[in-house]
């Protein structure tokens, strides 16, 4: 049941998508010609056309398979345990916002000291406990990184006040 | 047949043999760090091989292309990264066998399928490259769009036990695709006024995003005290390849490696597409289609093999008309230039020797890649024995690196990040993602073969149906489609018994 | 010690800062060229034809670097943004004007200022062997004989050999009746003539010269003011009658606040670069043609190239 509910809402939701990009976001972010047959917008278009007559294709397989079990009545809506355990995904969103985090100090402290710092972090994060170990491994490990990029493949890193 | 013993004795040198052998380690290097594109590796090369004399430098080029198409099977089996967009396909039965404790095997399997799909890639190249190329220049913005469309067609197969889903992320593959200047007028489309969107949205953020990162998120569900178990010596299960396991794949690795040698021989088509249409036809054929994507040979097998023919099928538009065949081989000219070799319709006339020098430089790559691999199976493989705790972490980093590494534009990497959350959404929703890693990438060579081909017939749609080539590949997509669904609602009947997210048994 | 004495001491001790802050000895370290297309590619390799000398003639190593985006405005705008000292630099062709008018950019144009001309390339319209017209003039004649039925190729909108070769078919009046088909490199365009599917192609000599030795590919015409030595036998453009001259330059670039003094060092040293013999050489042997202007001269090439291109696009219809 859990599945044939999961299915009805990422249908629903994906279609919701679909209808803003057709009616904002294509819109808005592209500039039809005007005296052509077949313009930016046309792909687009159609894809989003396509992608929202799926979704809907999910969610109506979804609401079908409720049906038969006789689920598809509003206390299954209504029911908490059918809800999106959001609090669930803190740790994701956690790591993610992290890893932003890094990429927007980078070009203010350089690659190395950013990474030793996040990595420190990750390694913590991801179940070590001892910090003075993650920072030692995270210096090497980084400095490794640092110099066989730089040095075998001629990458030029983000540089910081220090020059690295 | 003198010419051809010349050039052969040139190669019977230490120096020759050590430059090969050089460039088959620099290319697994390369293929292997993720972010470091075949193409980079040899334009690194390109330098240093010119100071070199010829076979040498050759031979340096093509260790490093064939070293590059196996190395990024190393970092796609291992950590779920493809090492180079070409092992995009491996990364998905690769990785899963990885998970079973059967990396070694994986690997090796990689190895064994990129050495005769490099074996076949250069005879293909041997015998057949006049009338391939003929053939090739054939191939116009119809015929393209002919190819694209049954690469889209095969994605039916791959879709998993829901068509509609697989569809869909077809469409946003496509439509991610669609992102940045439009082929035919330069509008910008869905770039928000963002510099950095204006090519589109780099494969390396998509690839690396959807599948080492969603790969990470999924792990960090386990909990910190599961990730900081020590890795389970026991786990190890299967590391070796038995002789009949890699002959119970002749066919696939026959088919595939032609398949990839084909798709090399037209000019802007390579690996990254090679290594899905093969693994789709793989799993098309296949007795037992719905296995592919947990973890089984074919599907390491045949992309692997794609990818090395590749190198060899790209090289004869280069070596007959003198037009690369793909990304890596446009770097190849350049090389070839300073050697004094002019790439073009007379080099088979003028300058038989020079052909006859790659044809041998490409053999004896393989041949290396085969011992350098062997040996270096058992050092990769070691990565598996770290700690979660402490590999995923090193993994981020790798991933964040090598998505920079491409263009040197952090921009890149924070879309890396956003696909990795978008990874993560579509696992726990069940919609499949190898279709939309399959639509992403022969997204726009799609819409733009479908354009200009319109341009040319004047919005008449009847060009794609009065071309020989292009009506072939139109009718072989819908028979393709139609079989494909067909297979999809049998599969789809058939009801699992499966383990949900609670731990309660349910019927799928 | 007297008042006098004071102040003159003093004054002395206020030039120490002064010199200490002076640019000491530029370069100190490595210069960083930034190259706005991908690695390995046409420009790249240009770019790199100045790394071996580099040493010798500026005191440092060059490092290239390939930072590839919408039509080289990523690179631009990273040197434009960078700070100017000197240090980092942009190695651009005539991409740069263009993109400043036929694109929405960060940066405008007098946010750079040139350095040192490295490169000169003419463009070309090639079309195949067994083309019904050999010349400008039968070509023209082909087309309006023929309607809707001759299309060209050019690798992608706002690239230079777009504009260029939109300008070769401006002049020849041609520009309402042909089809225009971007591939997405000058490659595939080649392919696509060879095969039939198109019928010409704009591109730069180095990529047609094989097809042509080979008599696969005839040029119709040269967009130069005189004809070009890789190809004596192609005629021009303005030859036939046609005013199509225009070709592409590439050359160093700095950021527009680099200090003067810097700015002088690096017009000598590059100007020894270009000049070497050594540079001359390995520049032939990739099809570019040996050209030098130094940072006066080509400062002012590139101004007068962004207000002619900025007529250029409006008066073939490529901007409004």
């Amino acid at each position: 049941m859990e599945k044939k509910y999961a299915d009805l809402r990422a249908g629903l939701a994906l279609l919701g998508l679909c209808l803003l990009a057709y009616f904002w976001l294509i819109p808005a972010q592209i500039k039809v010609k005007e005296d052509v047959a077949i313009g930016p917008e046309f792909f687009p278009r159609l894809l989003v056309i396509c992608c929202g007559i799926c979704a809907a294709g999910v969610a109506f397989e979804g609401a079908m398979g409720l049906k038969k079990e006789g689920k598809l009545k509003l206390s299954t809506f209504r029911n908490p345990a059918n809800r999106v355990n959001y609090k669930s995904y803190g740790k994701h969103a956690l790591l993610l916002a992290s890893a932003l985090a890094y990429l927007f100090v980078m070009p203010y402290t350089g690659f190395v000291i950013a990474s030793v710092v996040f990595l420190t972090f990750l390694l913590m994060f991801f179940g070590h406990s001892k910090i003075g170990w993650c920072f030692l491994l995270s210096v090497i490990y980084v400095a490794a990184i640092y110099f066989i990029f730089t040095i075998a493949f001629k990458i030029s890193f983000p540089k910081g006040p220090l020059g690295f | 047949m003198d010419i051809l013993l010349e050039t052969a004795l040139q190669f019977v040198s230490i120096q020759v043999l050590l430059g090969i052998v050089a460039g088959v380690i620099a290319g697994i290097i390369g293929g292997g760090l993720p972010g470091i594109s075949p193409s980079m590796t040899i334009a690194l090369l390109l330098p240093i091989s010119l100071y070199l004399p010829t076979p040498v430098a050759i031979g340096l080029m093509m260790g490093a292309y064939q070293g590059a198409m196996f190395g990024g099977s190393i970092s796609a089996i291992l950590i779920n990264t493809p090492g180079t967009a070409s092992a995009a396909a491996t990364t998905i039965d690769g990785y899963q066998m990885a998970l079973k404790g059967q990396s070694g095997k994986a690997l090796k399997m990689a190895l064994y399928a990129s050495c005769t799909g490099g074996v076949i890639g250069t005879i293909i190249l041997l015998a057949m490259a006049k009338p391939l190329s003929t053939i090739a220049l054939k191939f116009g913005p119809p015929e393209y769009f002919g190819l694209m469309l049954l690469s889209l067609a095969l994605i039916a197969g791959i879709s998993g036990k829901s068509l509609l889903k697989g569809l869909a992320s077809a469409c946003i593959g496509l439509l991610l695709a669609t992102v940045g200047m439009d082929p035919i007028y330069g509008t910008r489309r869905f770039t928000f006024r963002n510099i950095n969107l204006s090519d589109g949205i780099q494969t390396l953020s998509v690839f690396i995003g959807v599948f080492a990162l969603t790969e990470l998120l999924s792990q960090l569900s386990q909990g910190r005290s599961a990730l900081y178990k020590k890795a389970d010596p026991l786990a190890v299960v299967d590391n070796k390849l038995s002789f009949k396991e890699y002959w119970s794949q002749r066919v696939n690795l026959v088919v595939s490696s032609i398949i990839g040698a084909l798709i090399g021989v037209l000019p802007g088509i390579g690996g990254s597409t090679a290594c899905f249409v093969s693994y789709a036809e793989a799993q098309r054929r296949s007795k037992h289609p719905e296995k592919f994507g947990t973890g089984v040979l074919e599907g390491v097998a045949a992309p692997e093999a794609a990818n090395n023919a590749v190198a060899g099928g790209a090289l004869v538009p280069l070596l007959t008309l003198g037009i690369p065949g793909d990304v890596v081989t446009a770097i190849l000219v350049g090389a070839l230039i300073t050697h004094g070799i002019k790439p073009g319709p007379l080099l088979f006339i003028e300058d038989i020797g020079s052909v006859y020098t790659v044809y041998i430089a490409m053999f004896l790559a393989v041949i290396a890649l085969l011992f350098v691999g062997q040996l270096g199976i058992p050092v990769f493989a070691k990565i598996v024995k770290l700690r979660k705790a402490t590999l995923l972490p090193m993994i981020l980093i790798i991933c964040v690196v090598g998505t920079y590494a491409s263009r040197g534009n952090l921009f890149d990497v924070v879309l890396m990040i956003l696909f990795g959350a978008v990874g993560f959404t579509m696992n726990k929703n069940k919609f499949p993602i190898p279709p939309l890693i399959i639509a992403f990438v022969i997204g726009s060579q799609l819409e733009t073969s479908l354009r200009q081909s319109l341009i040319l017939s004047d919005y008449n749609i009847s060009i794609f149906f009065t071309r020989p080539i292009s009506l072939v590949l139109m009718i072989v997509s819908v028979v393709f489609c139609f079989f494909m669904v067909r297979r999809n609602r049998k599969l789809a009947n058939k009801t699992t018994i499966v383990i949900n997210d609670s731990g309660e048994k349910e019927e799928e | 010690m007297t008042r006098k004495n004071l102040a003159v001491c003093l004054a002395l001790l206020a030039l120490v800062p002064a010199t200490l802050f002076a640019a000491p000895n530029f370069p100190a370290k490595p210069v960083e060229v930034i190259v706005g297309f991908a690695a390995g590619g046409g420009t790249h390799l240009a770019a790199e034809l100045l790394s071996p000398e580099a040493s010798k003639f500026l005191g440092q190593p060059i490092q290239v670097t390939c930072k590839p985006g919408a039509g080289g405005a990523i690179g631009a705008t990273a040197v434009a943004t960078a700070r100017a000292d000197g240090y980092t630099l942009l190695y651009a062709t005539m991409s740069l004007p263009i993109s400043l008018y036929m694109d929405s950019v960060d940066f405008s144009e007098n946010d750079f200022v040139g350095v040192a001309l490295a490169s000169n390339v003419a463009p070309l319209m090639a079309v195949k062997a067994d083309a019904p017209f050999s010349n400008a003039k039968e070509m023209k004649a082909w087309i309006a004989a023929n309607p809707g039925k001759f299309s060209w190729s050019h690798p992608g909108v706002g690239s230079t050999l777009h504009v260029l070769g939109a300008n070769m078919l401006f002049a020849m009046e041609v520009t309402k009746q042909v089809k225009e088909v971007p591939f997405k490199g000058t490659n595939e365009g080649i392919s696509a003539v060879l095969g039939g599917h198109v019928t010409a192609v704009s591109s730069f000599p180095a990529s047609v010269l094989e097809q042509v030795r080979a008599g696969k590919m005839k040029i119709i015409g040269v967009s130069s003011p005189v004809r070009i030595a890789e190809l004596p036998n192609a005629p021009t453009f303005i030859e036939q009658g046609y005013n199509a001259i225009l070709t592409s330059t590439r050359g160093v670039f700095a950021p527009k606040k680099t200090p003067k003094d810097v700015l002088a060092a690096l017009d000598v040293a590059f100007g020894k670069i270009i000049q070497s013999p050594d540079f001359q050489k390995r520049a032939i042997t990739l099809g570019e043609p040996a050209v030098y202007a130094n940072a006066a001269e080509f400062d002012k090439m590139y101004r007068e190239q962004c207000v002619m291109i900025k007529a250029l696009l409006k008066e073939i219809g490529l901007t409004k």
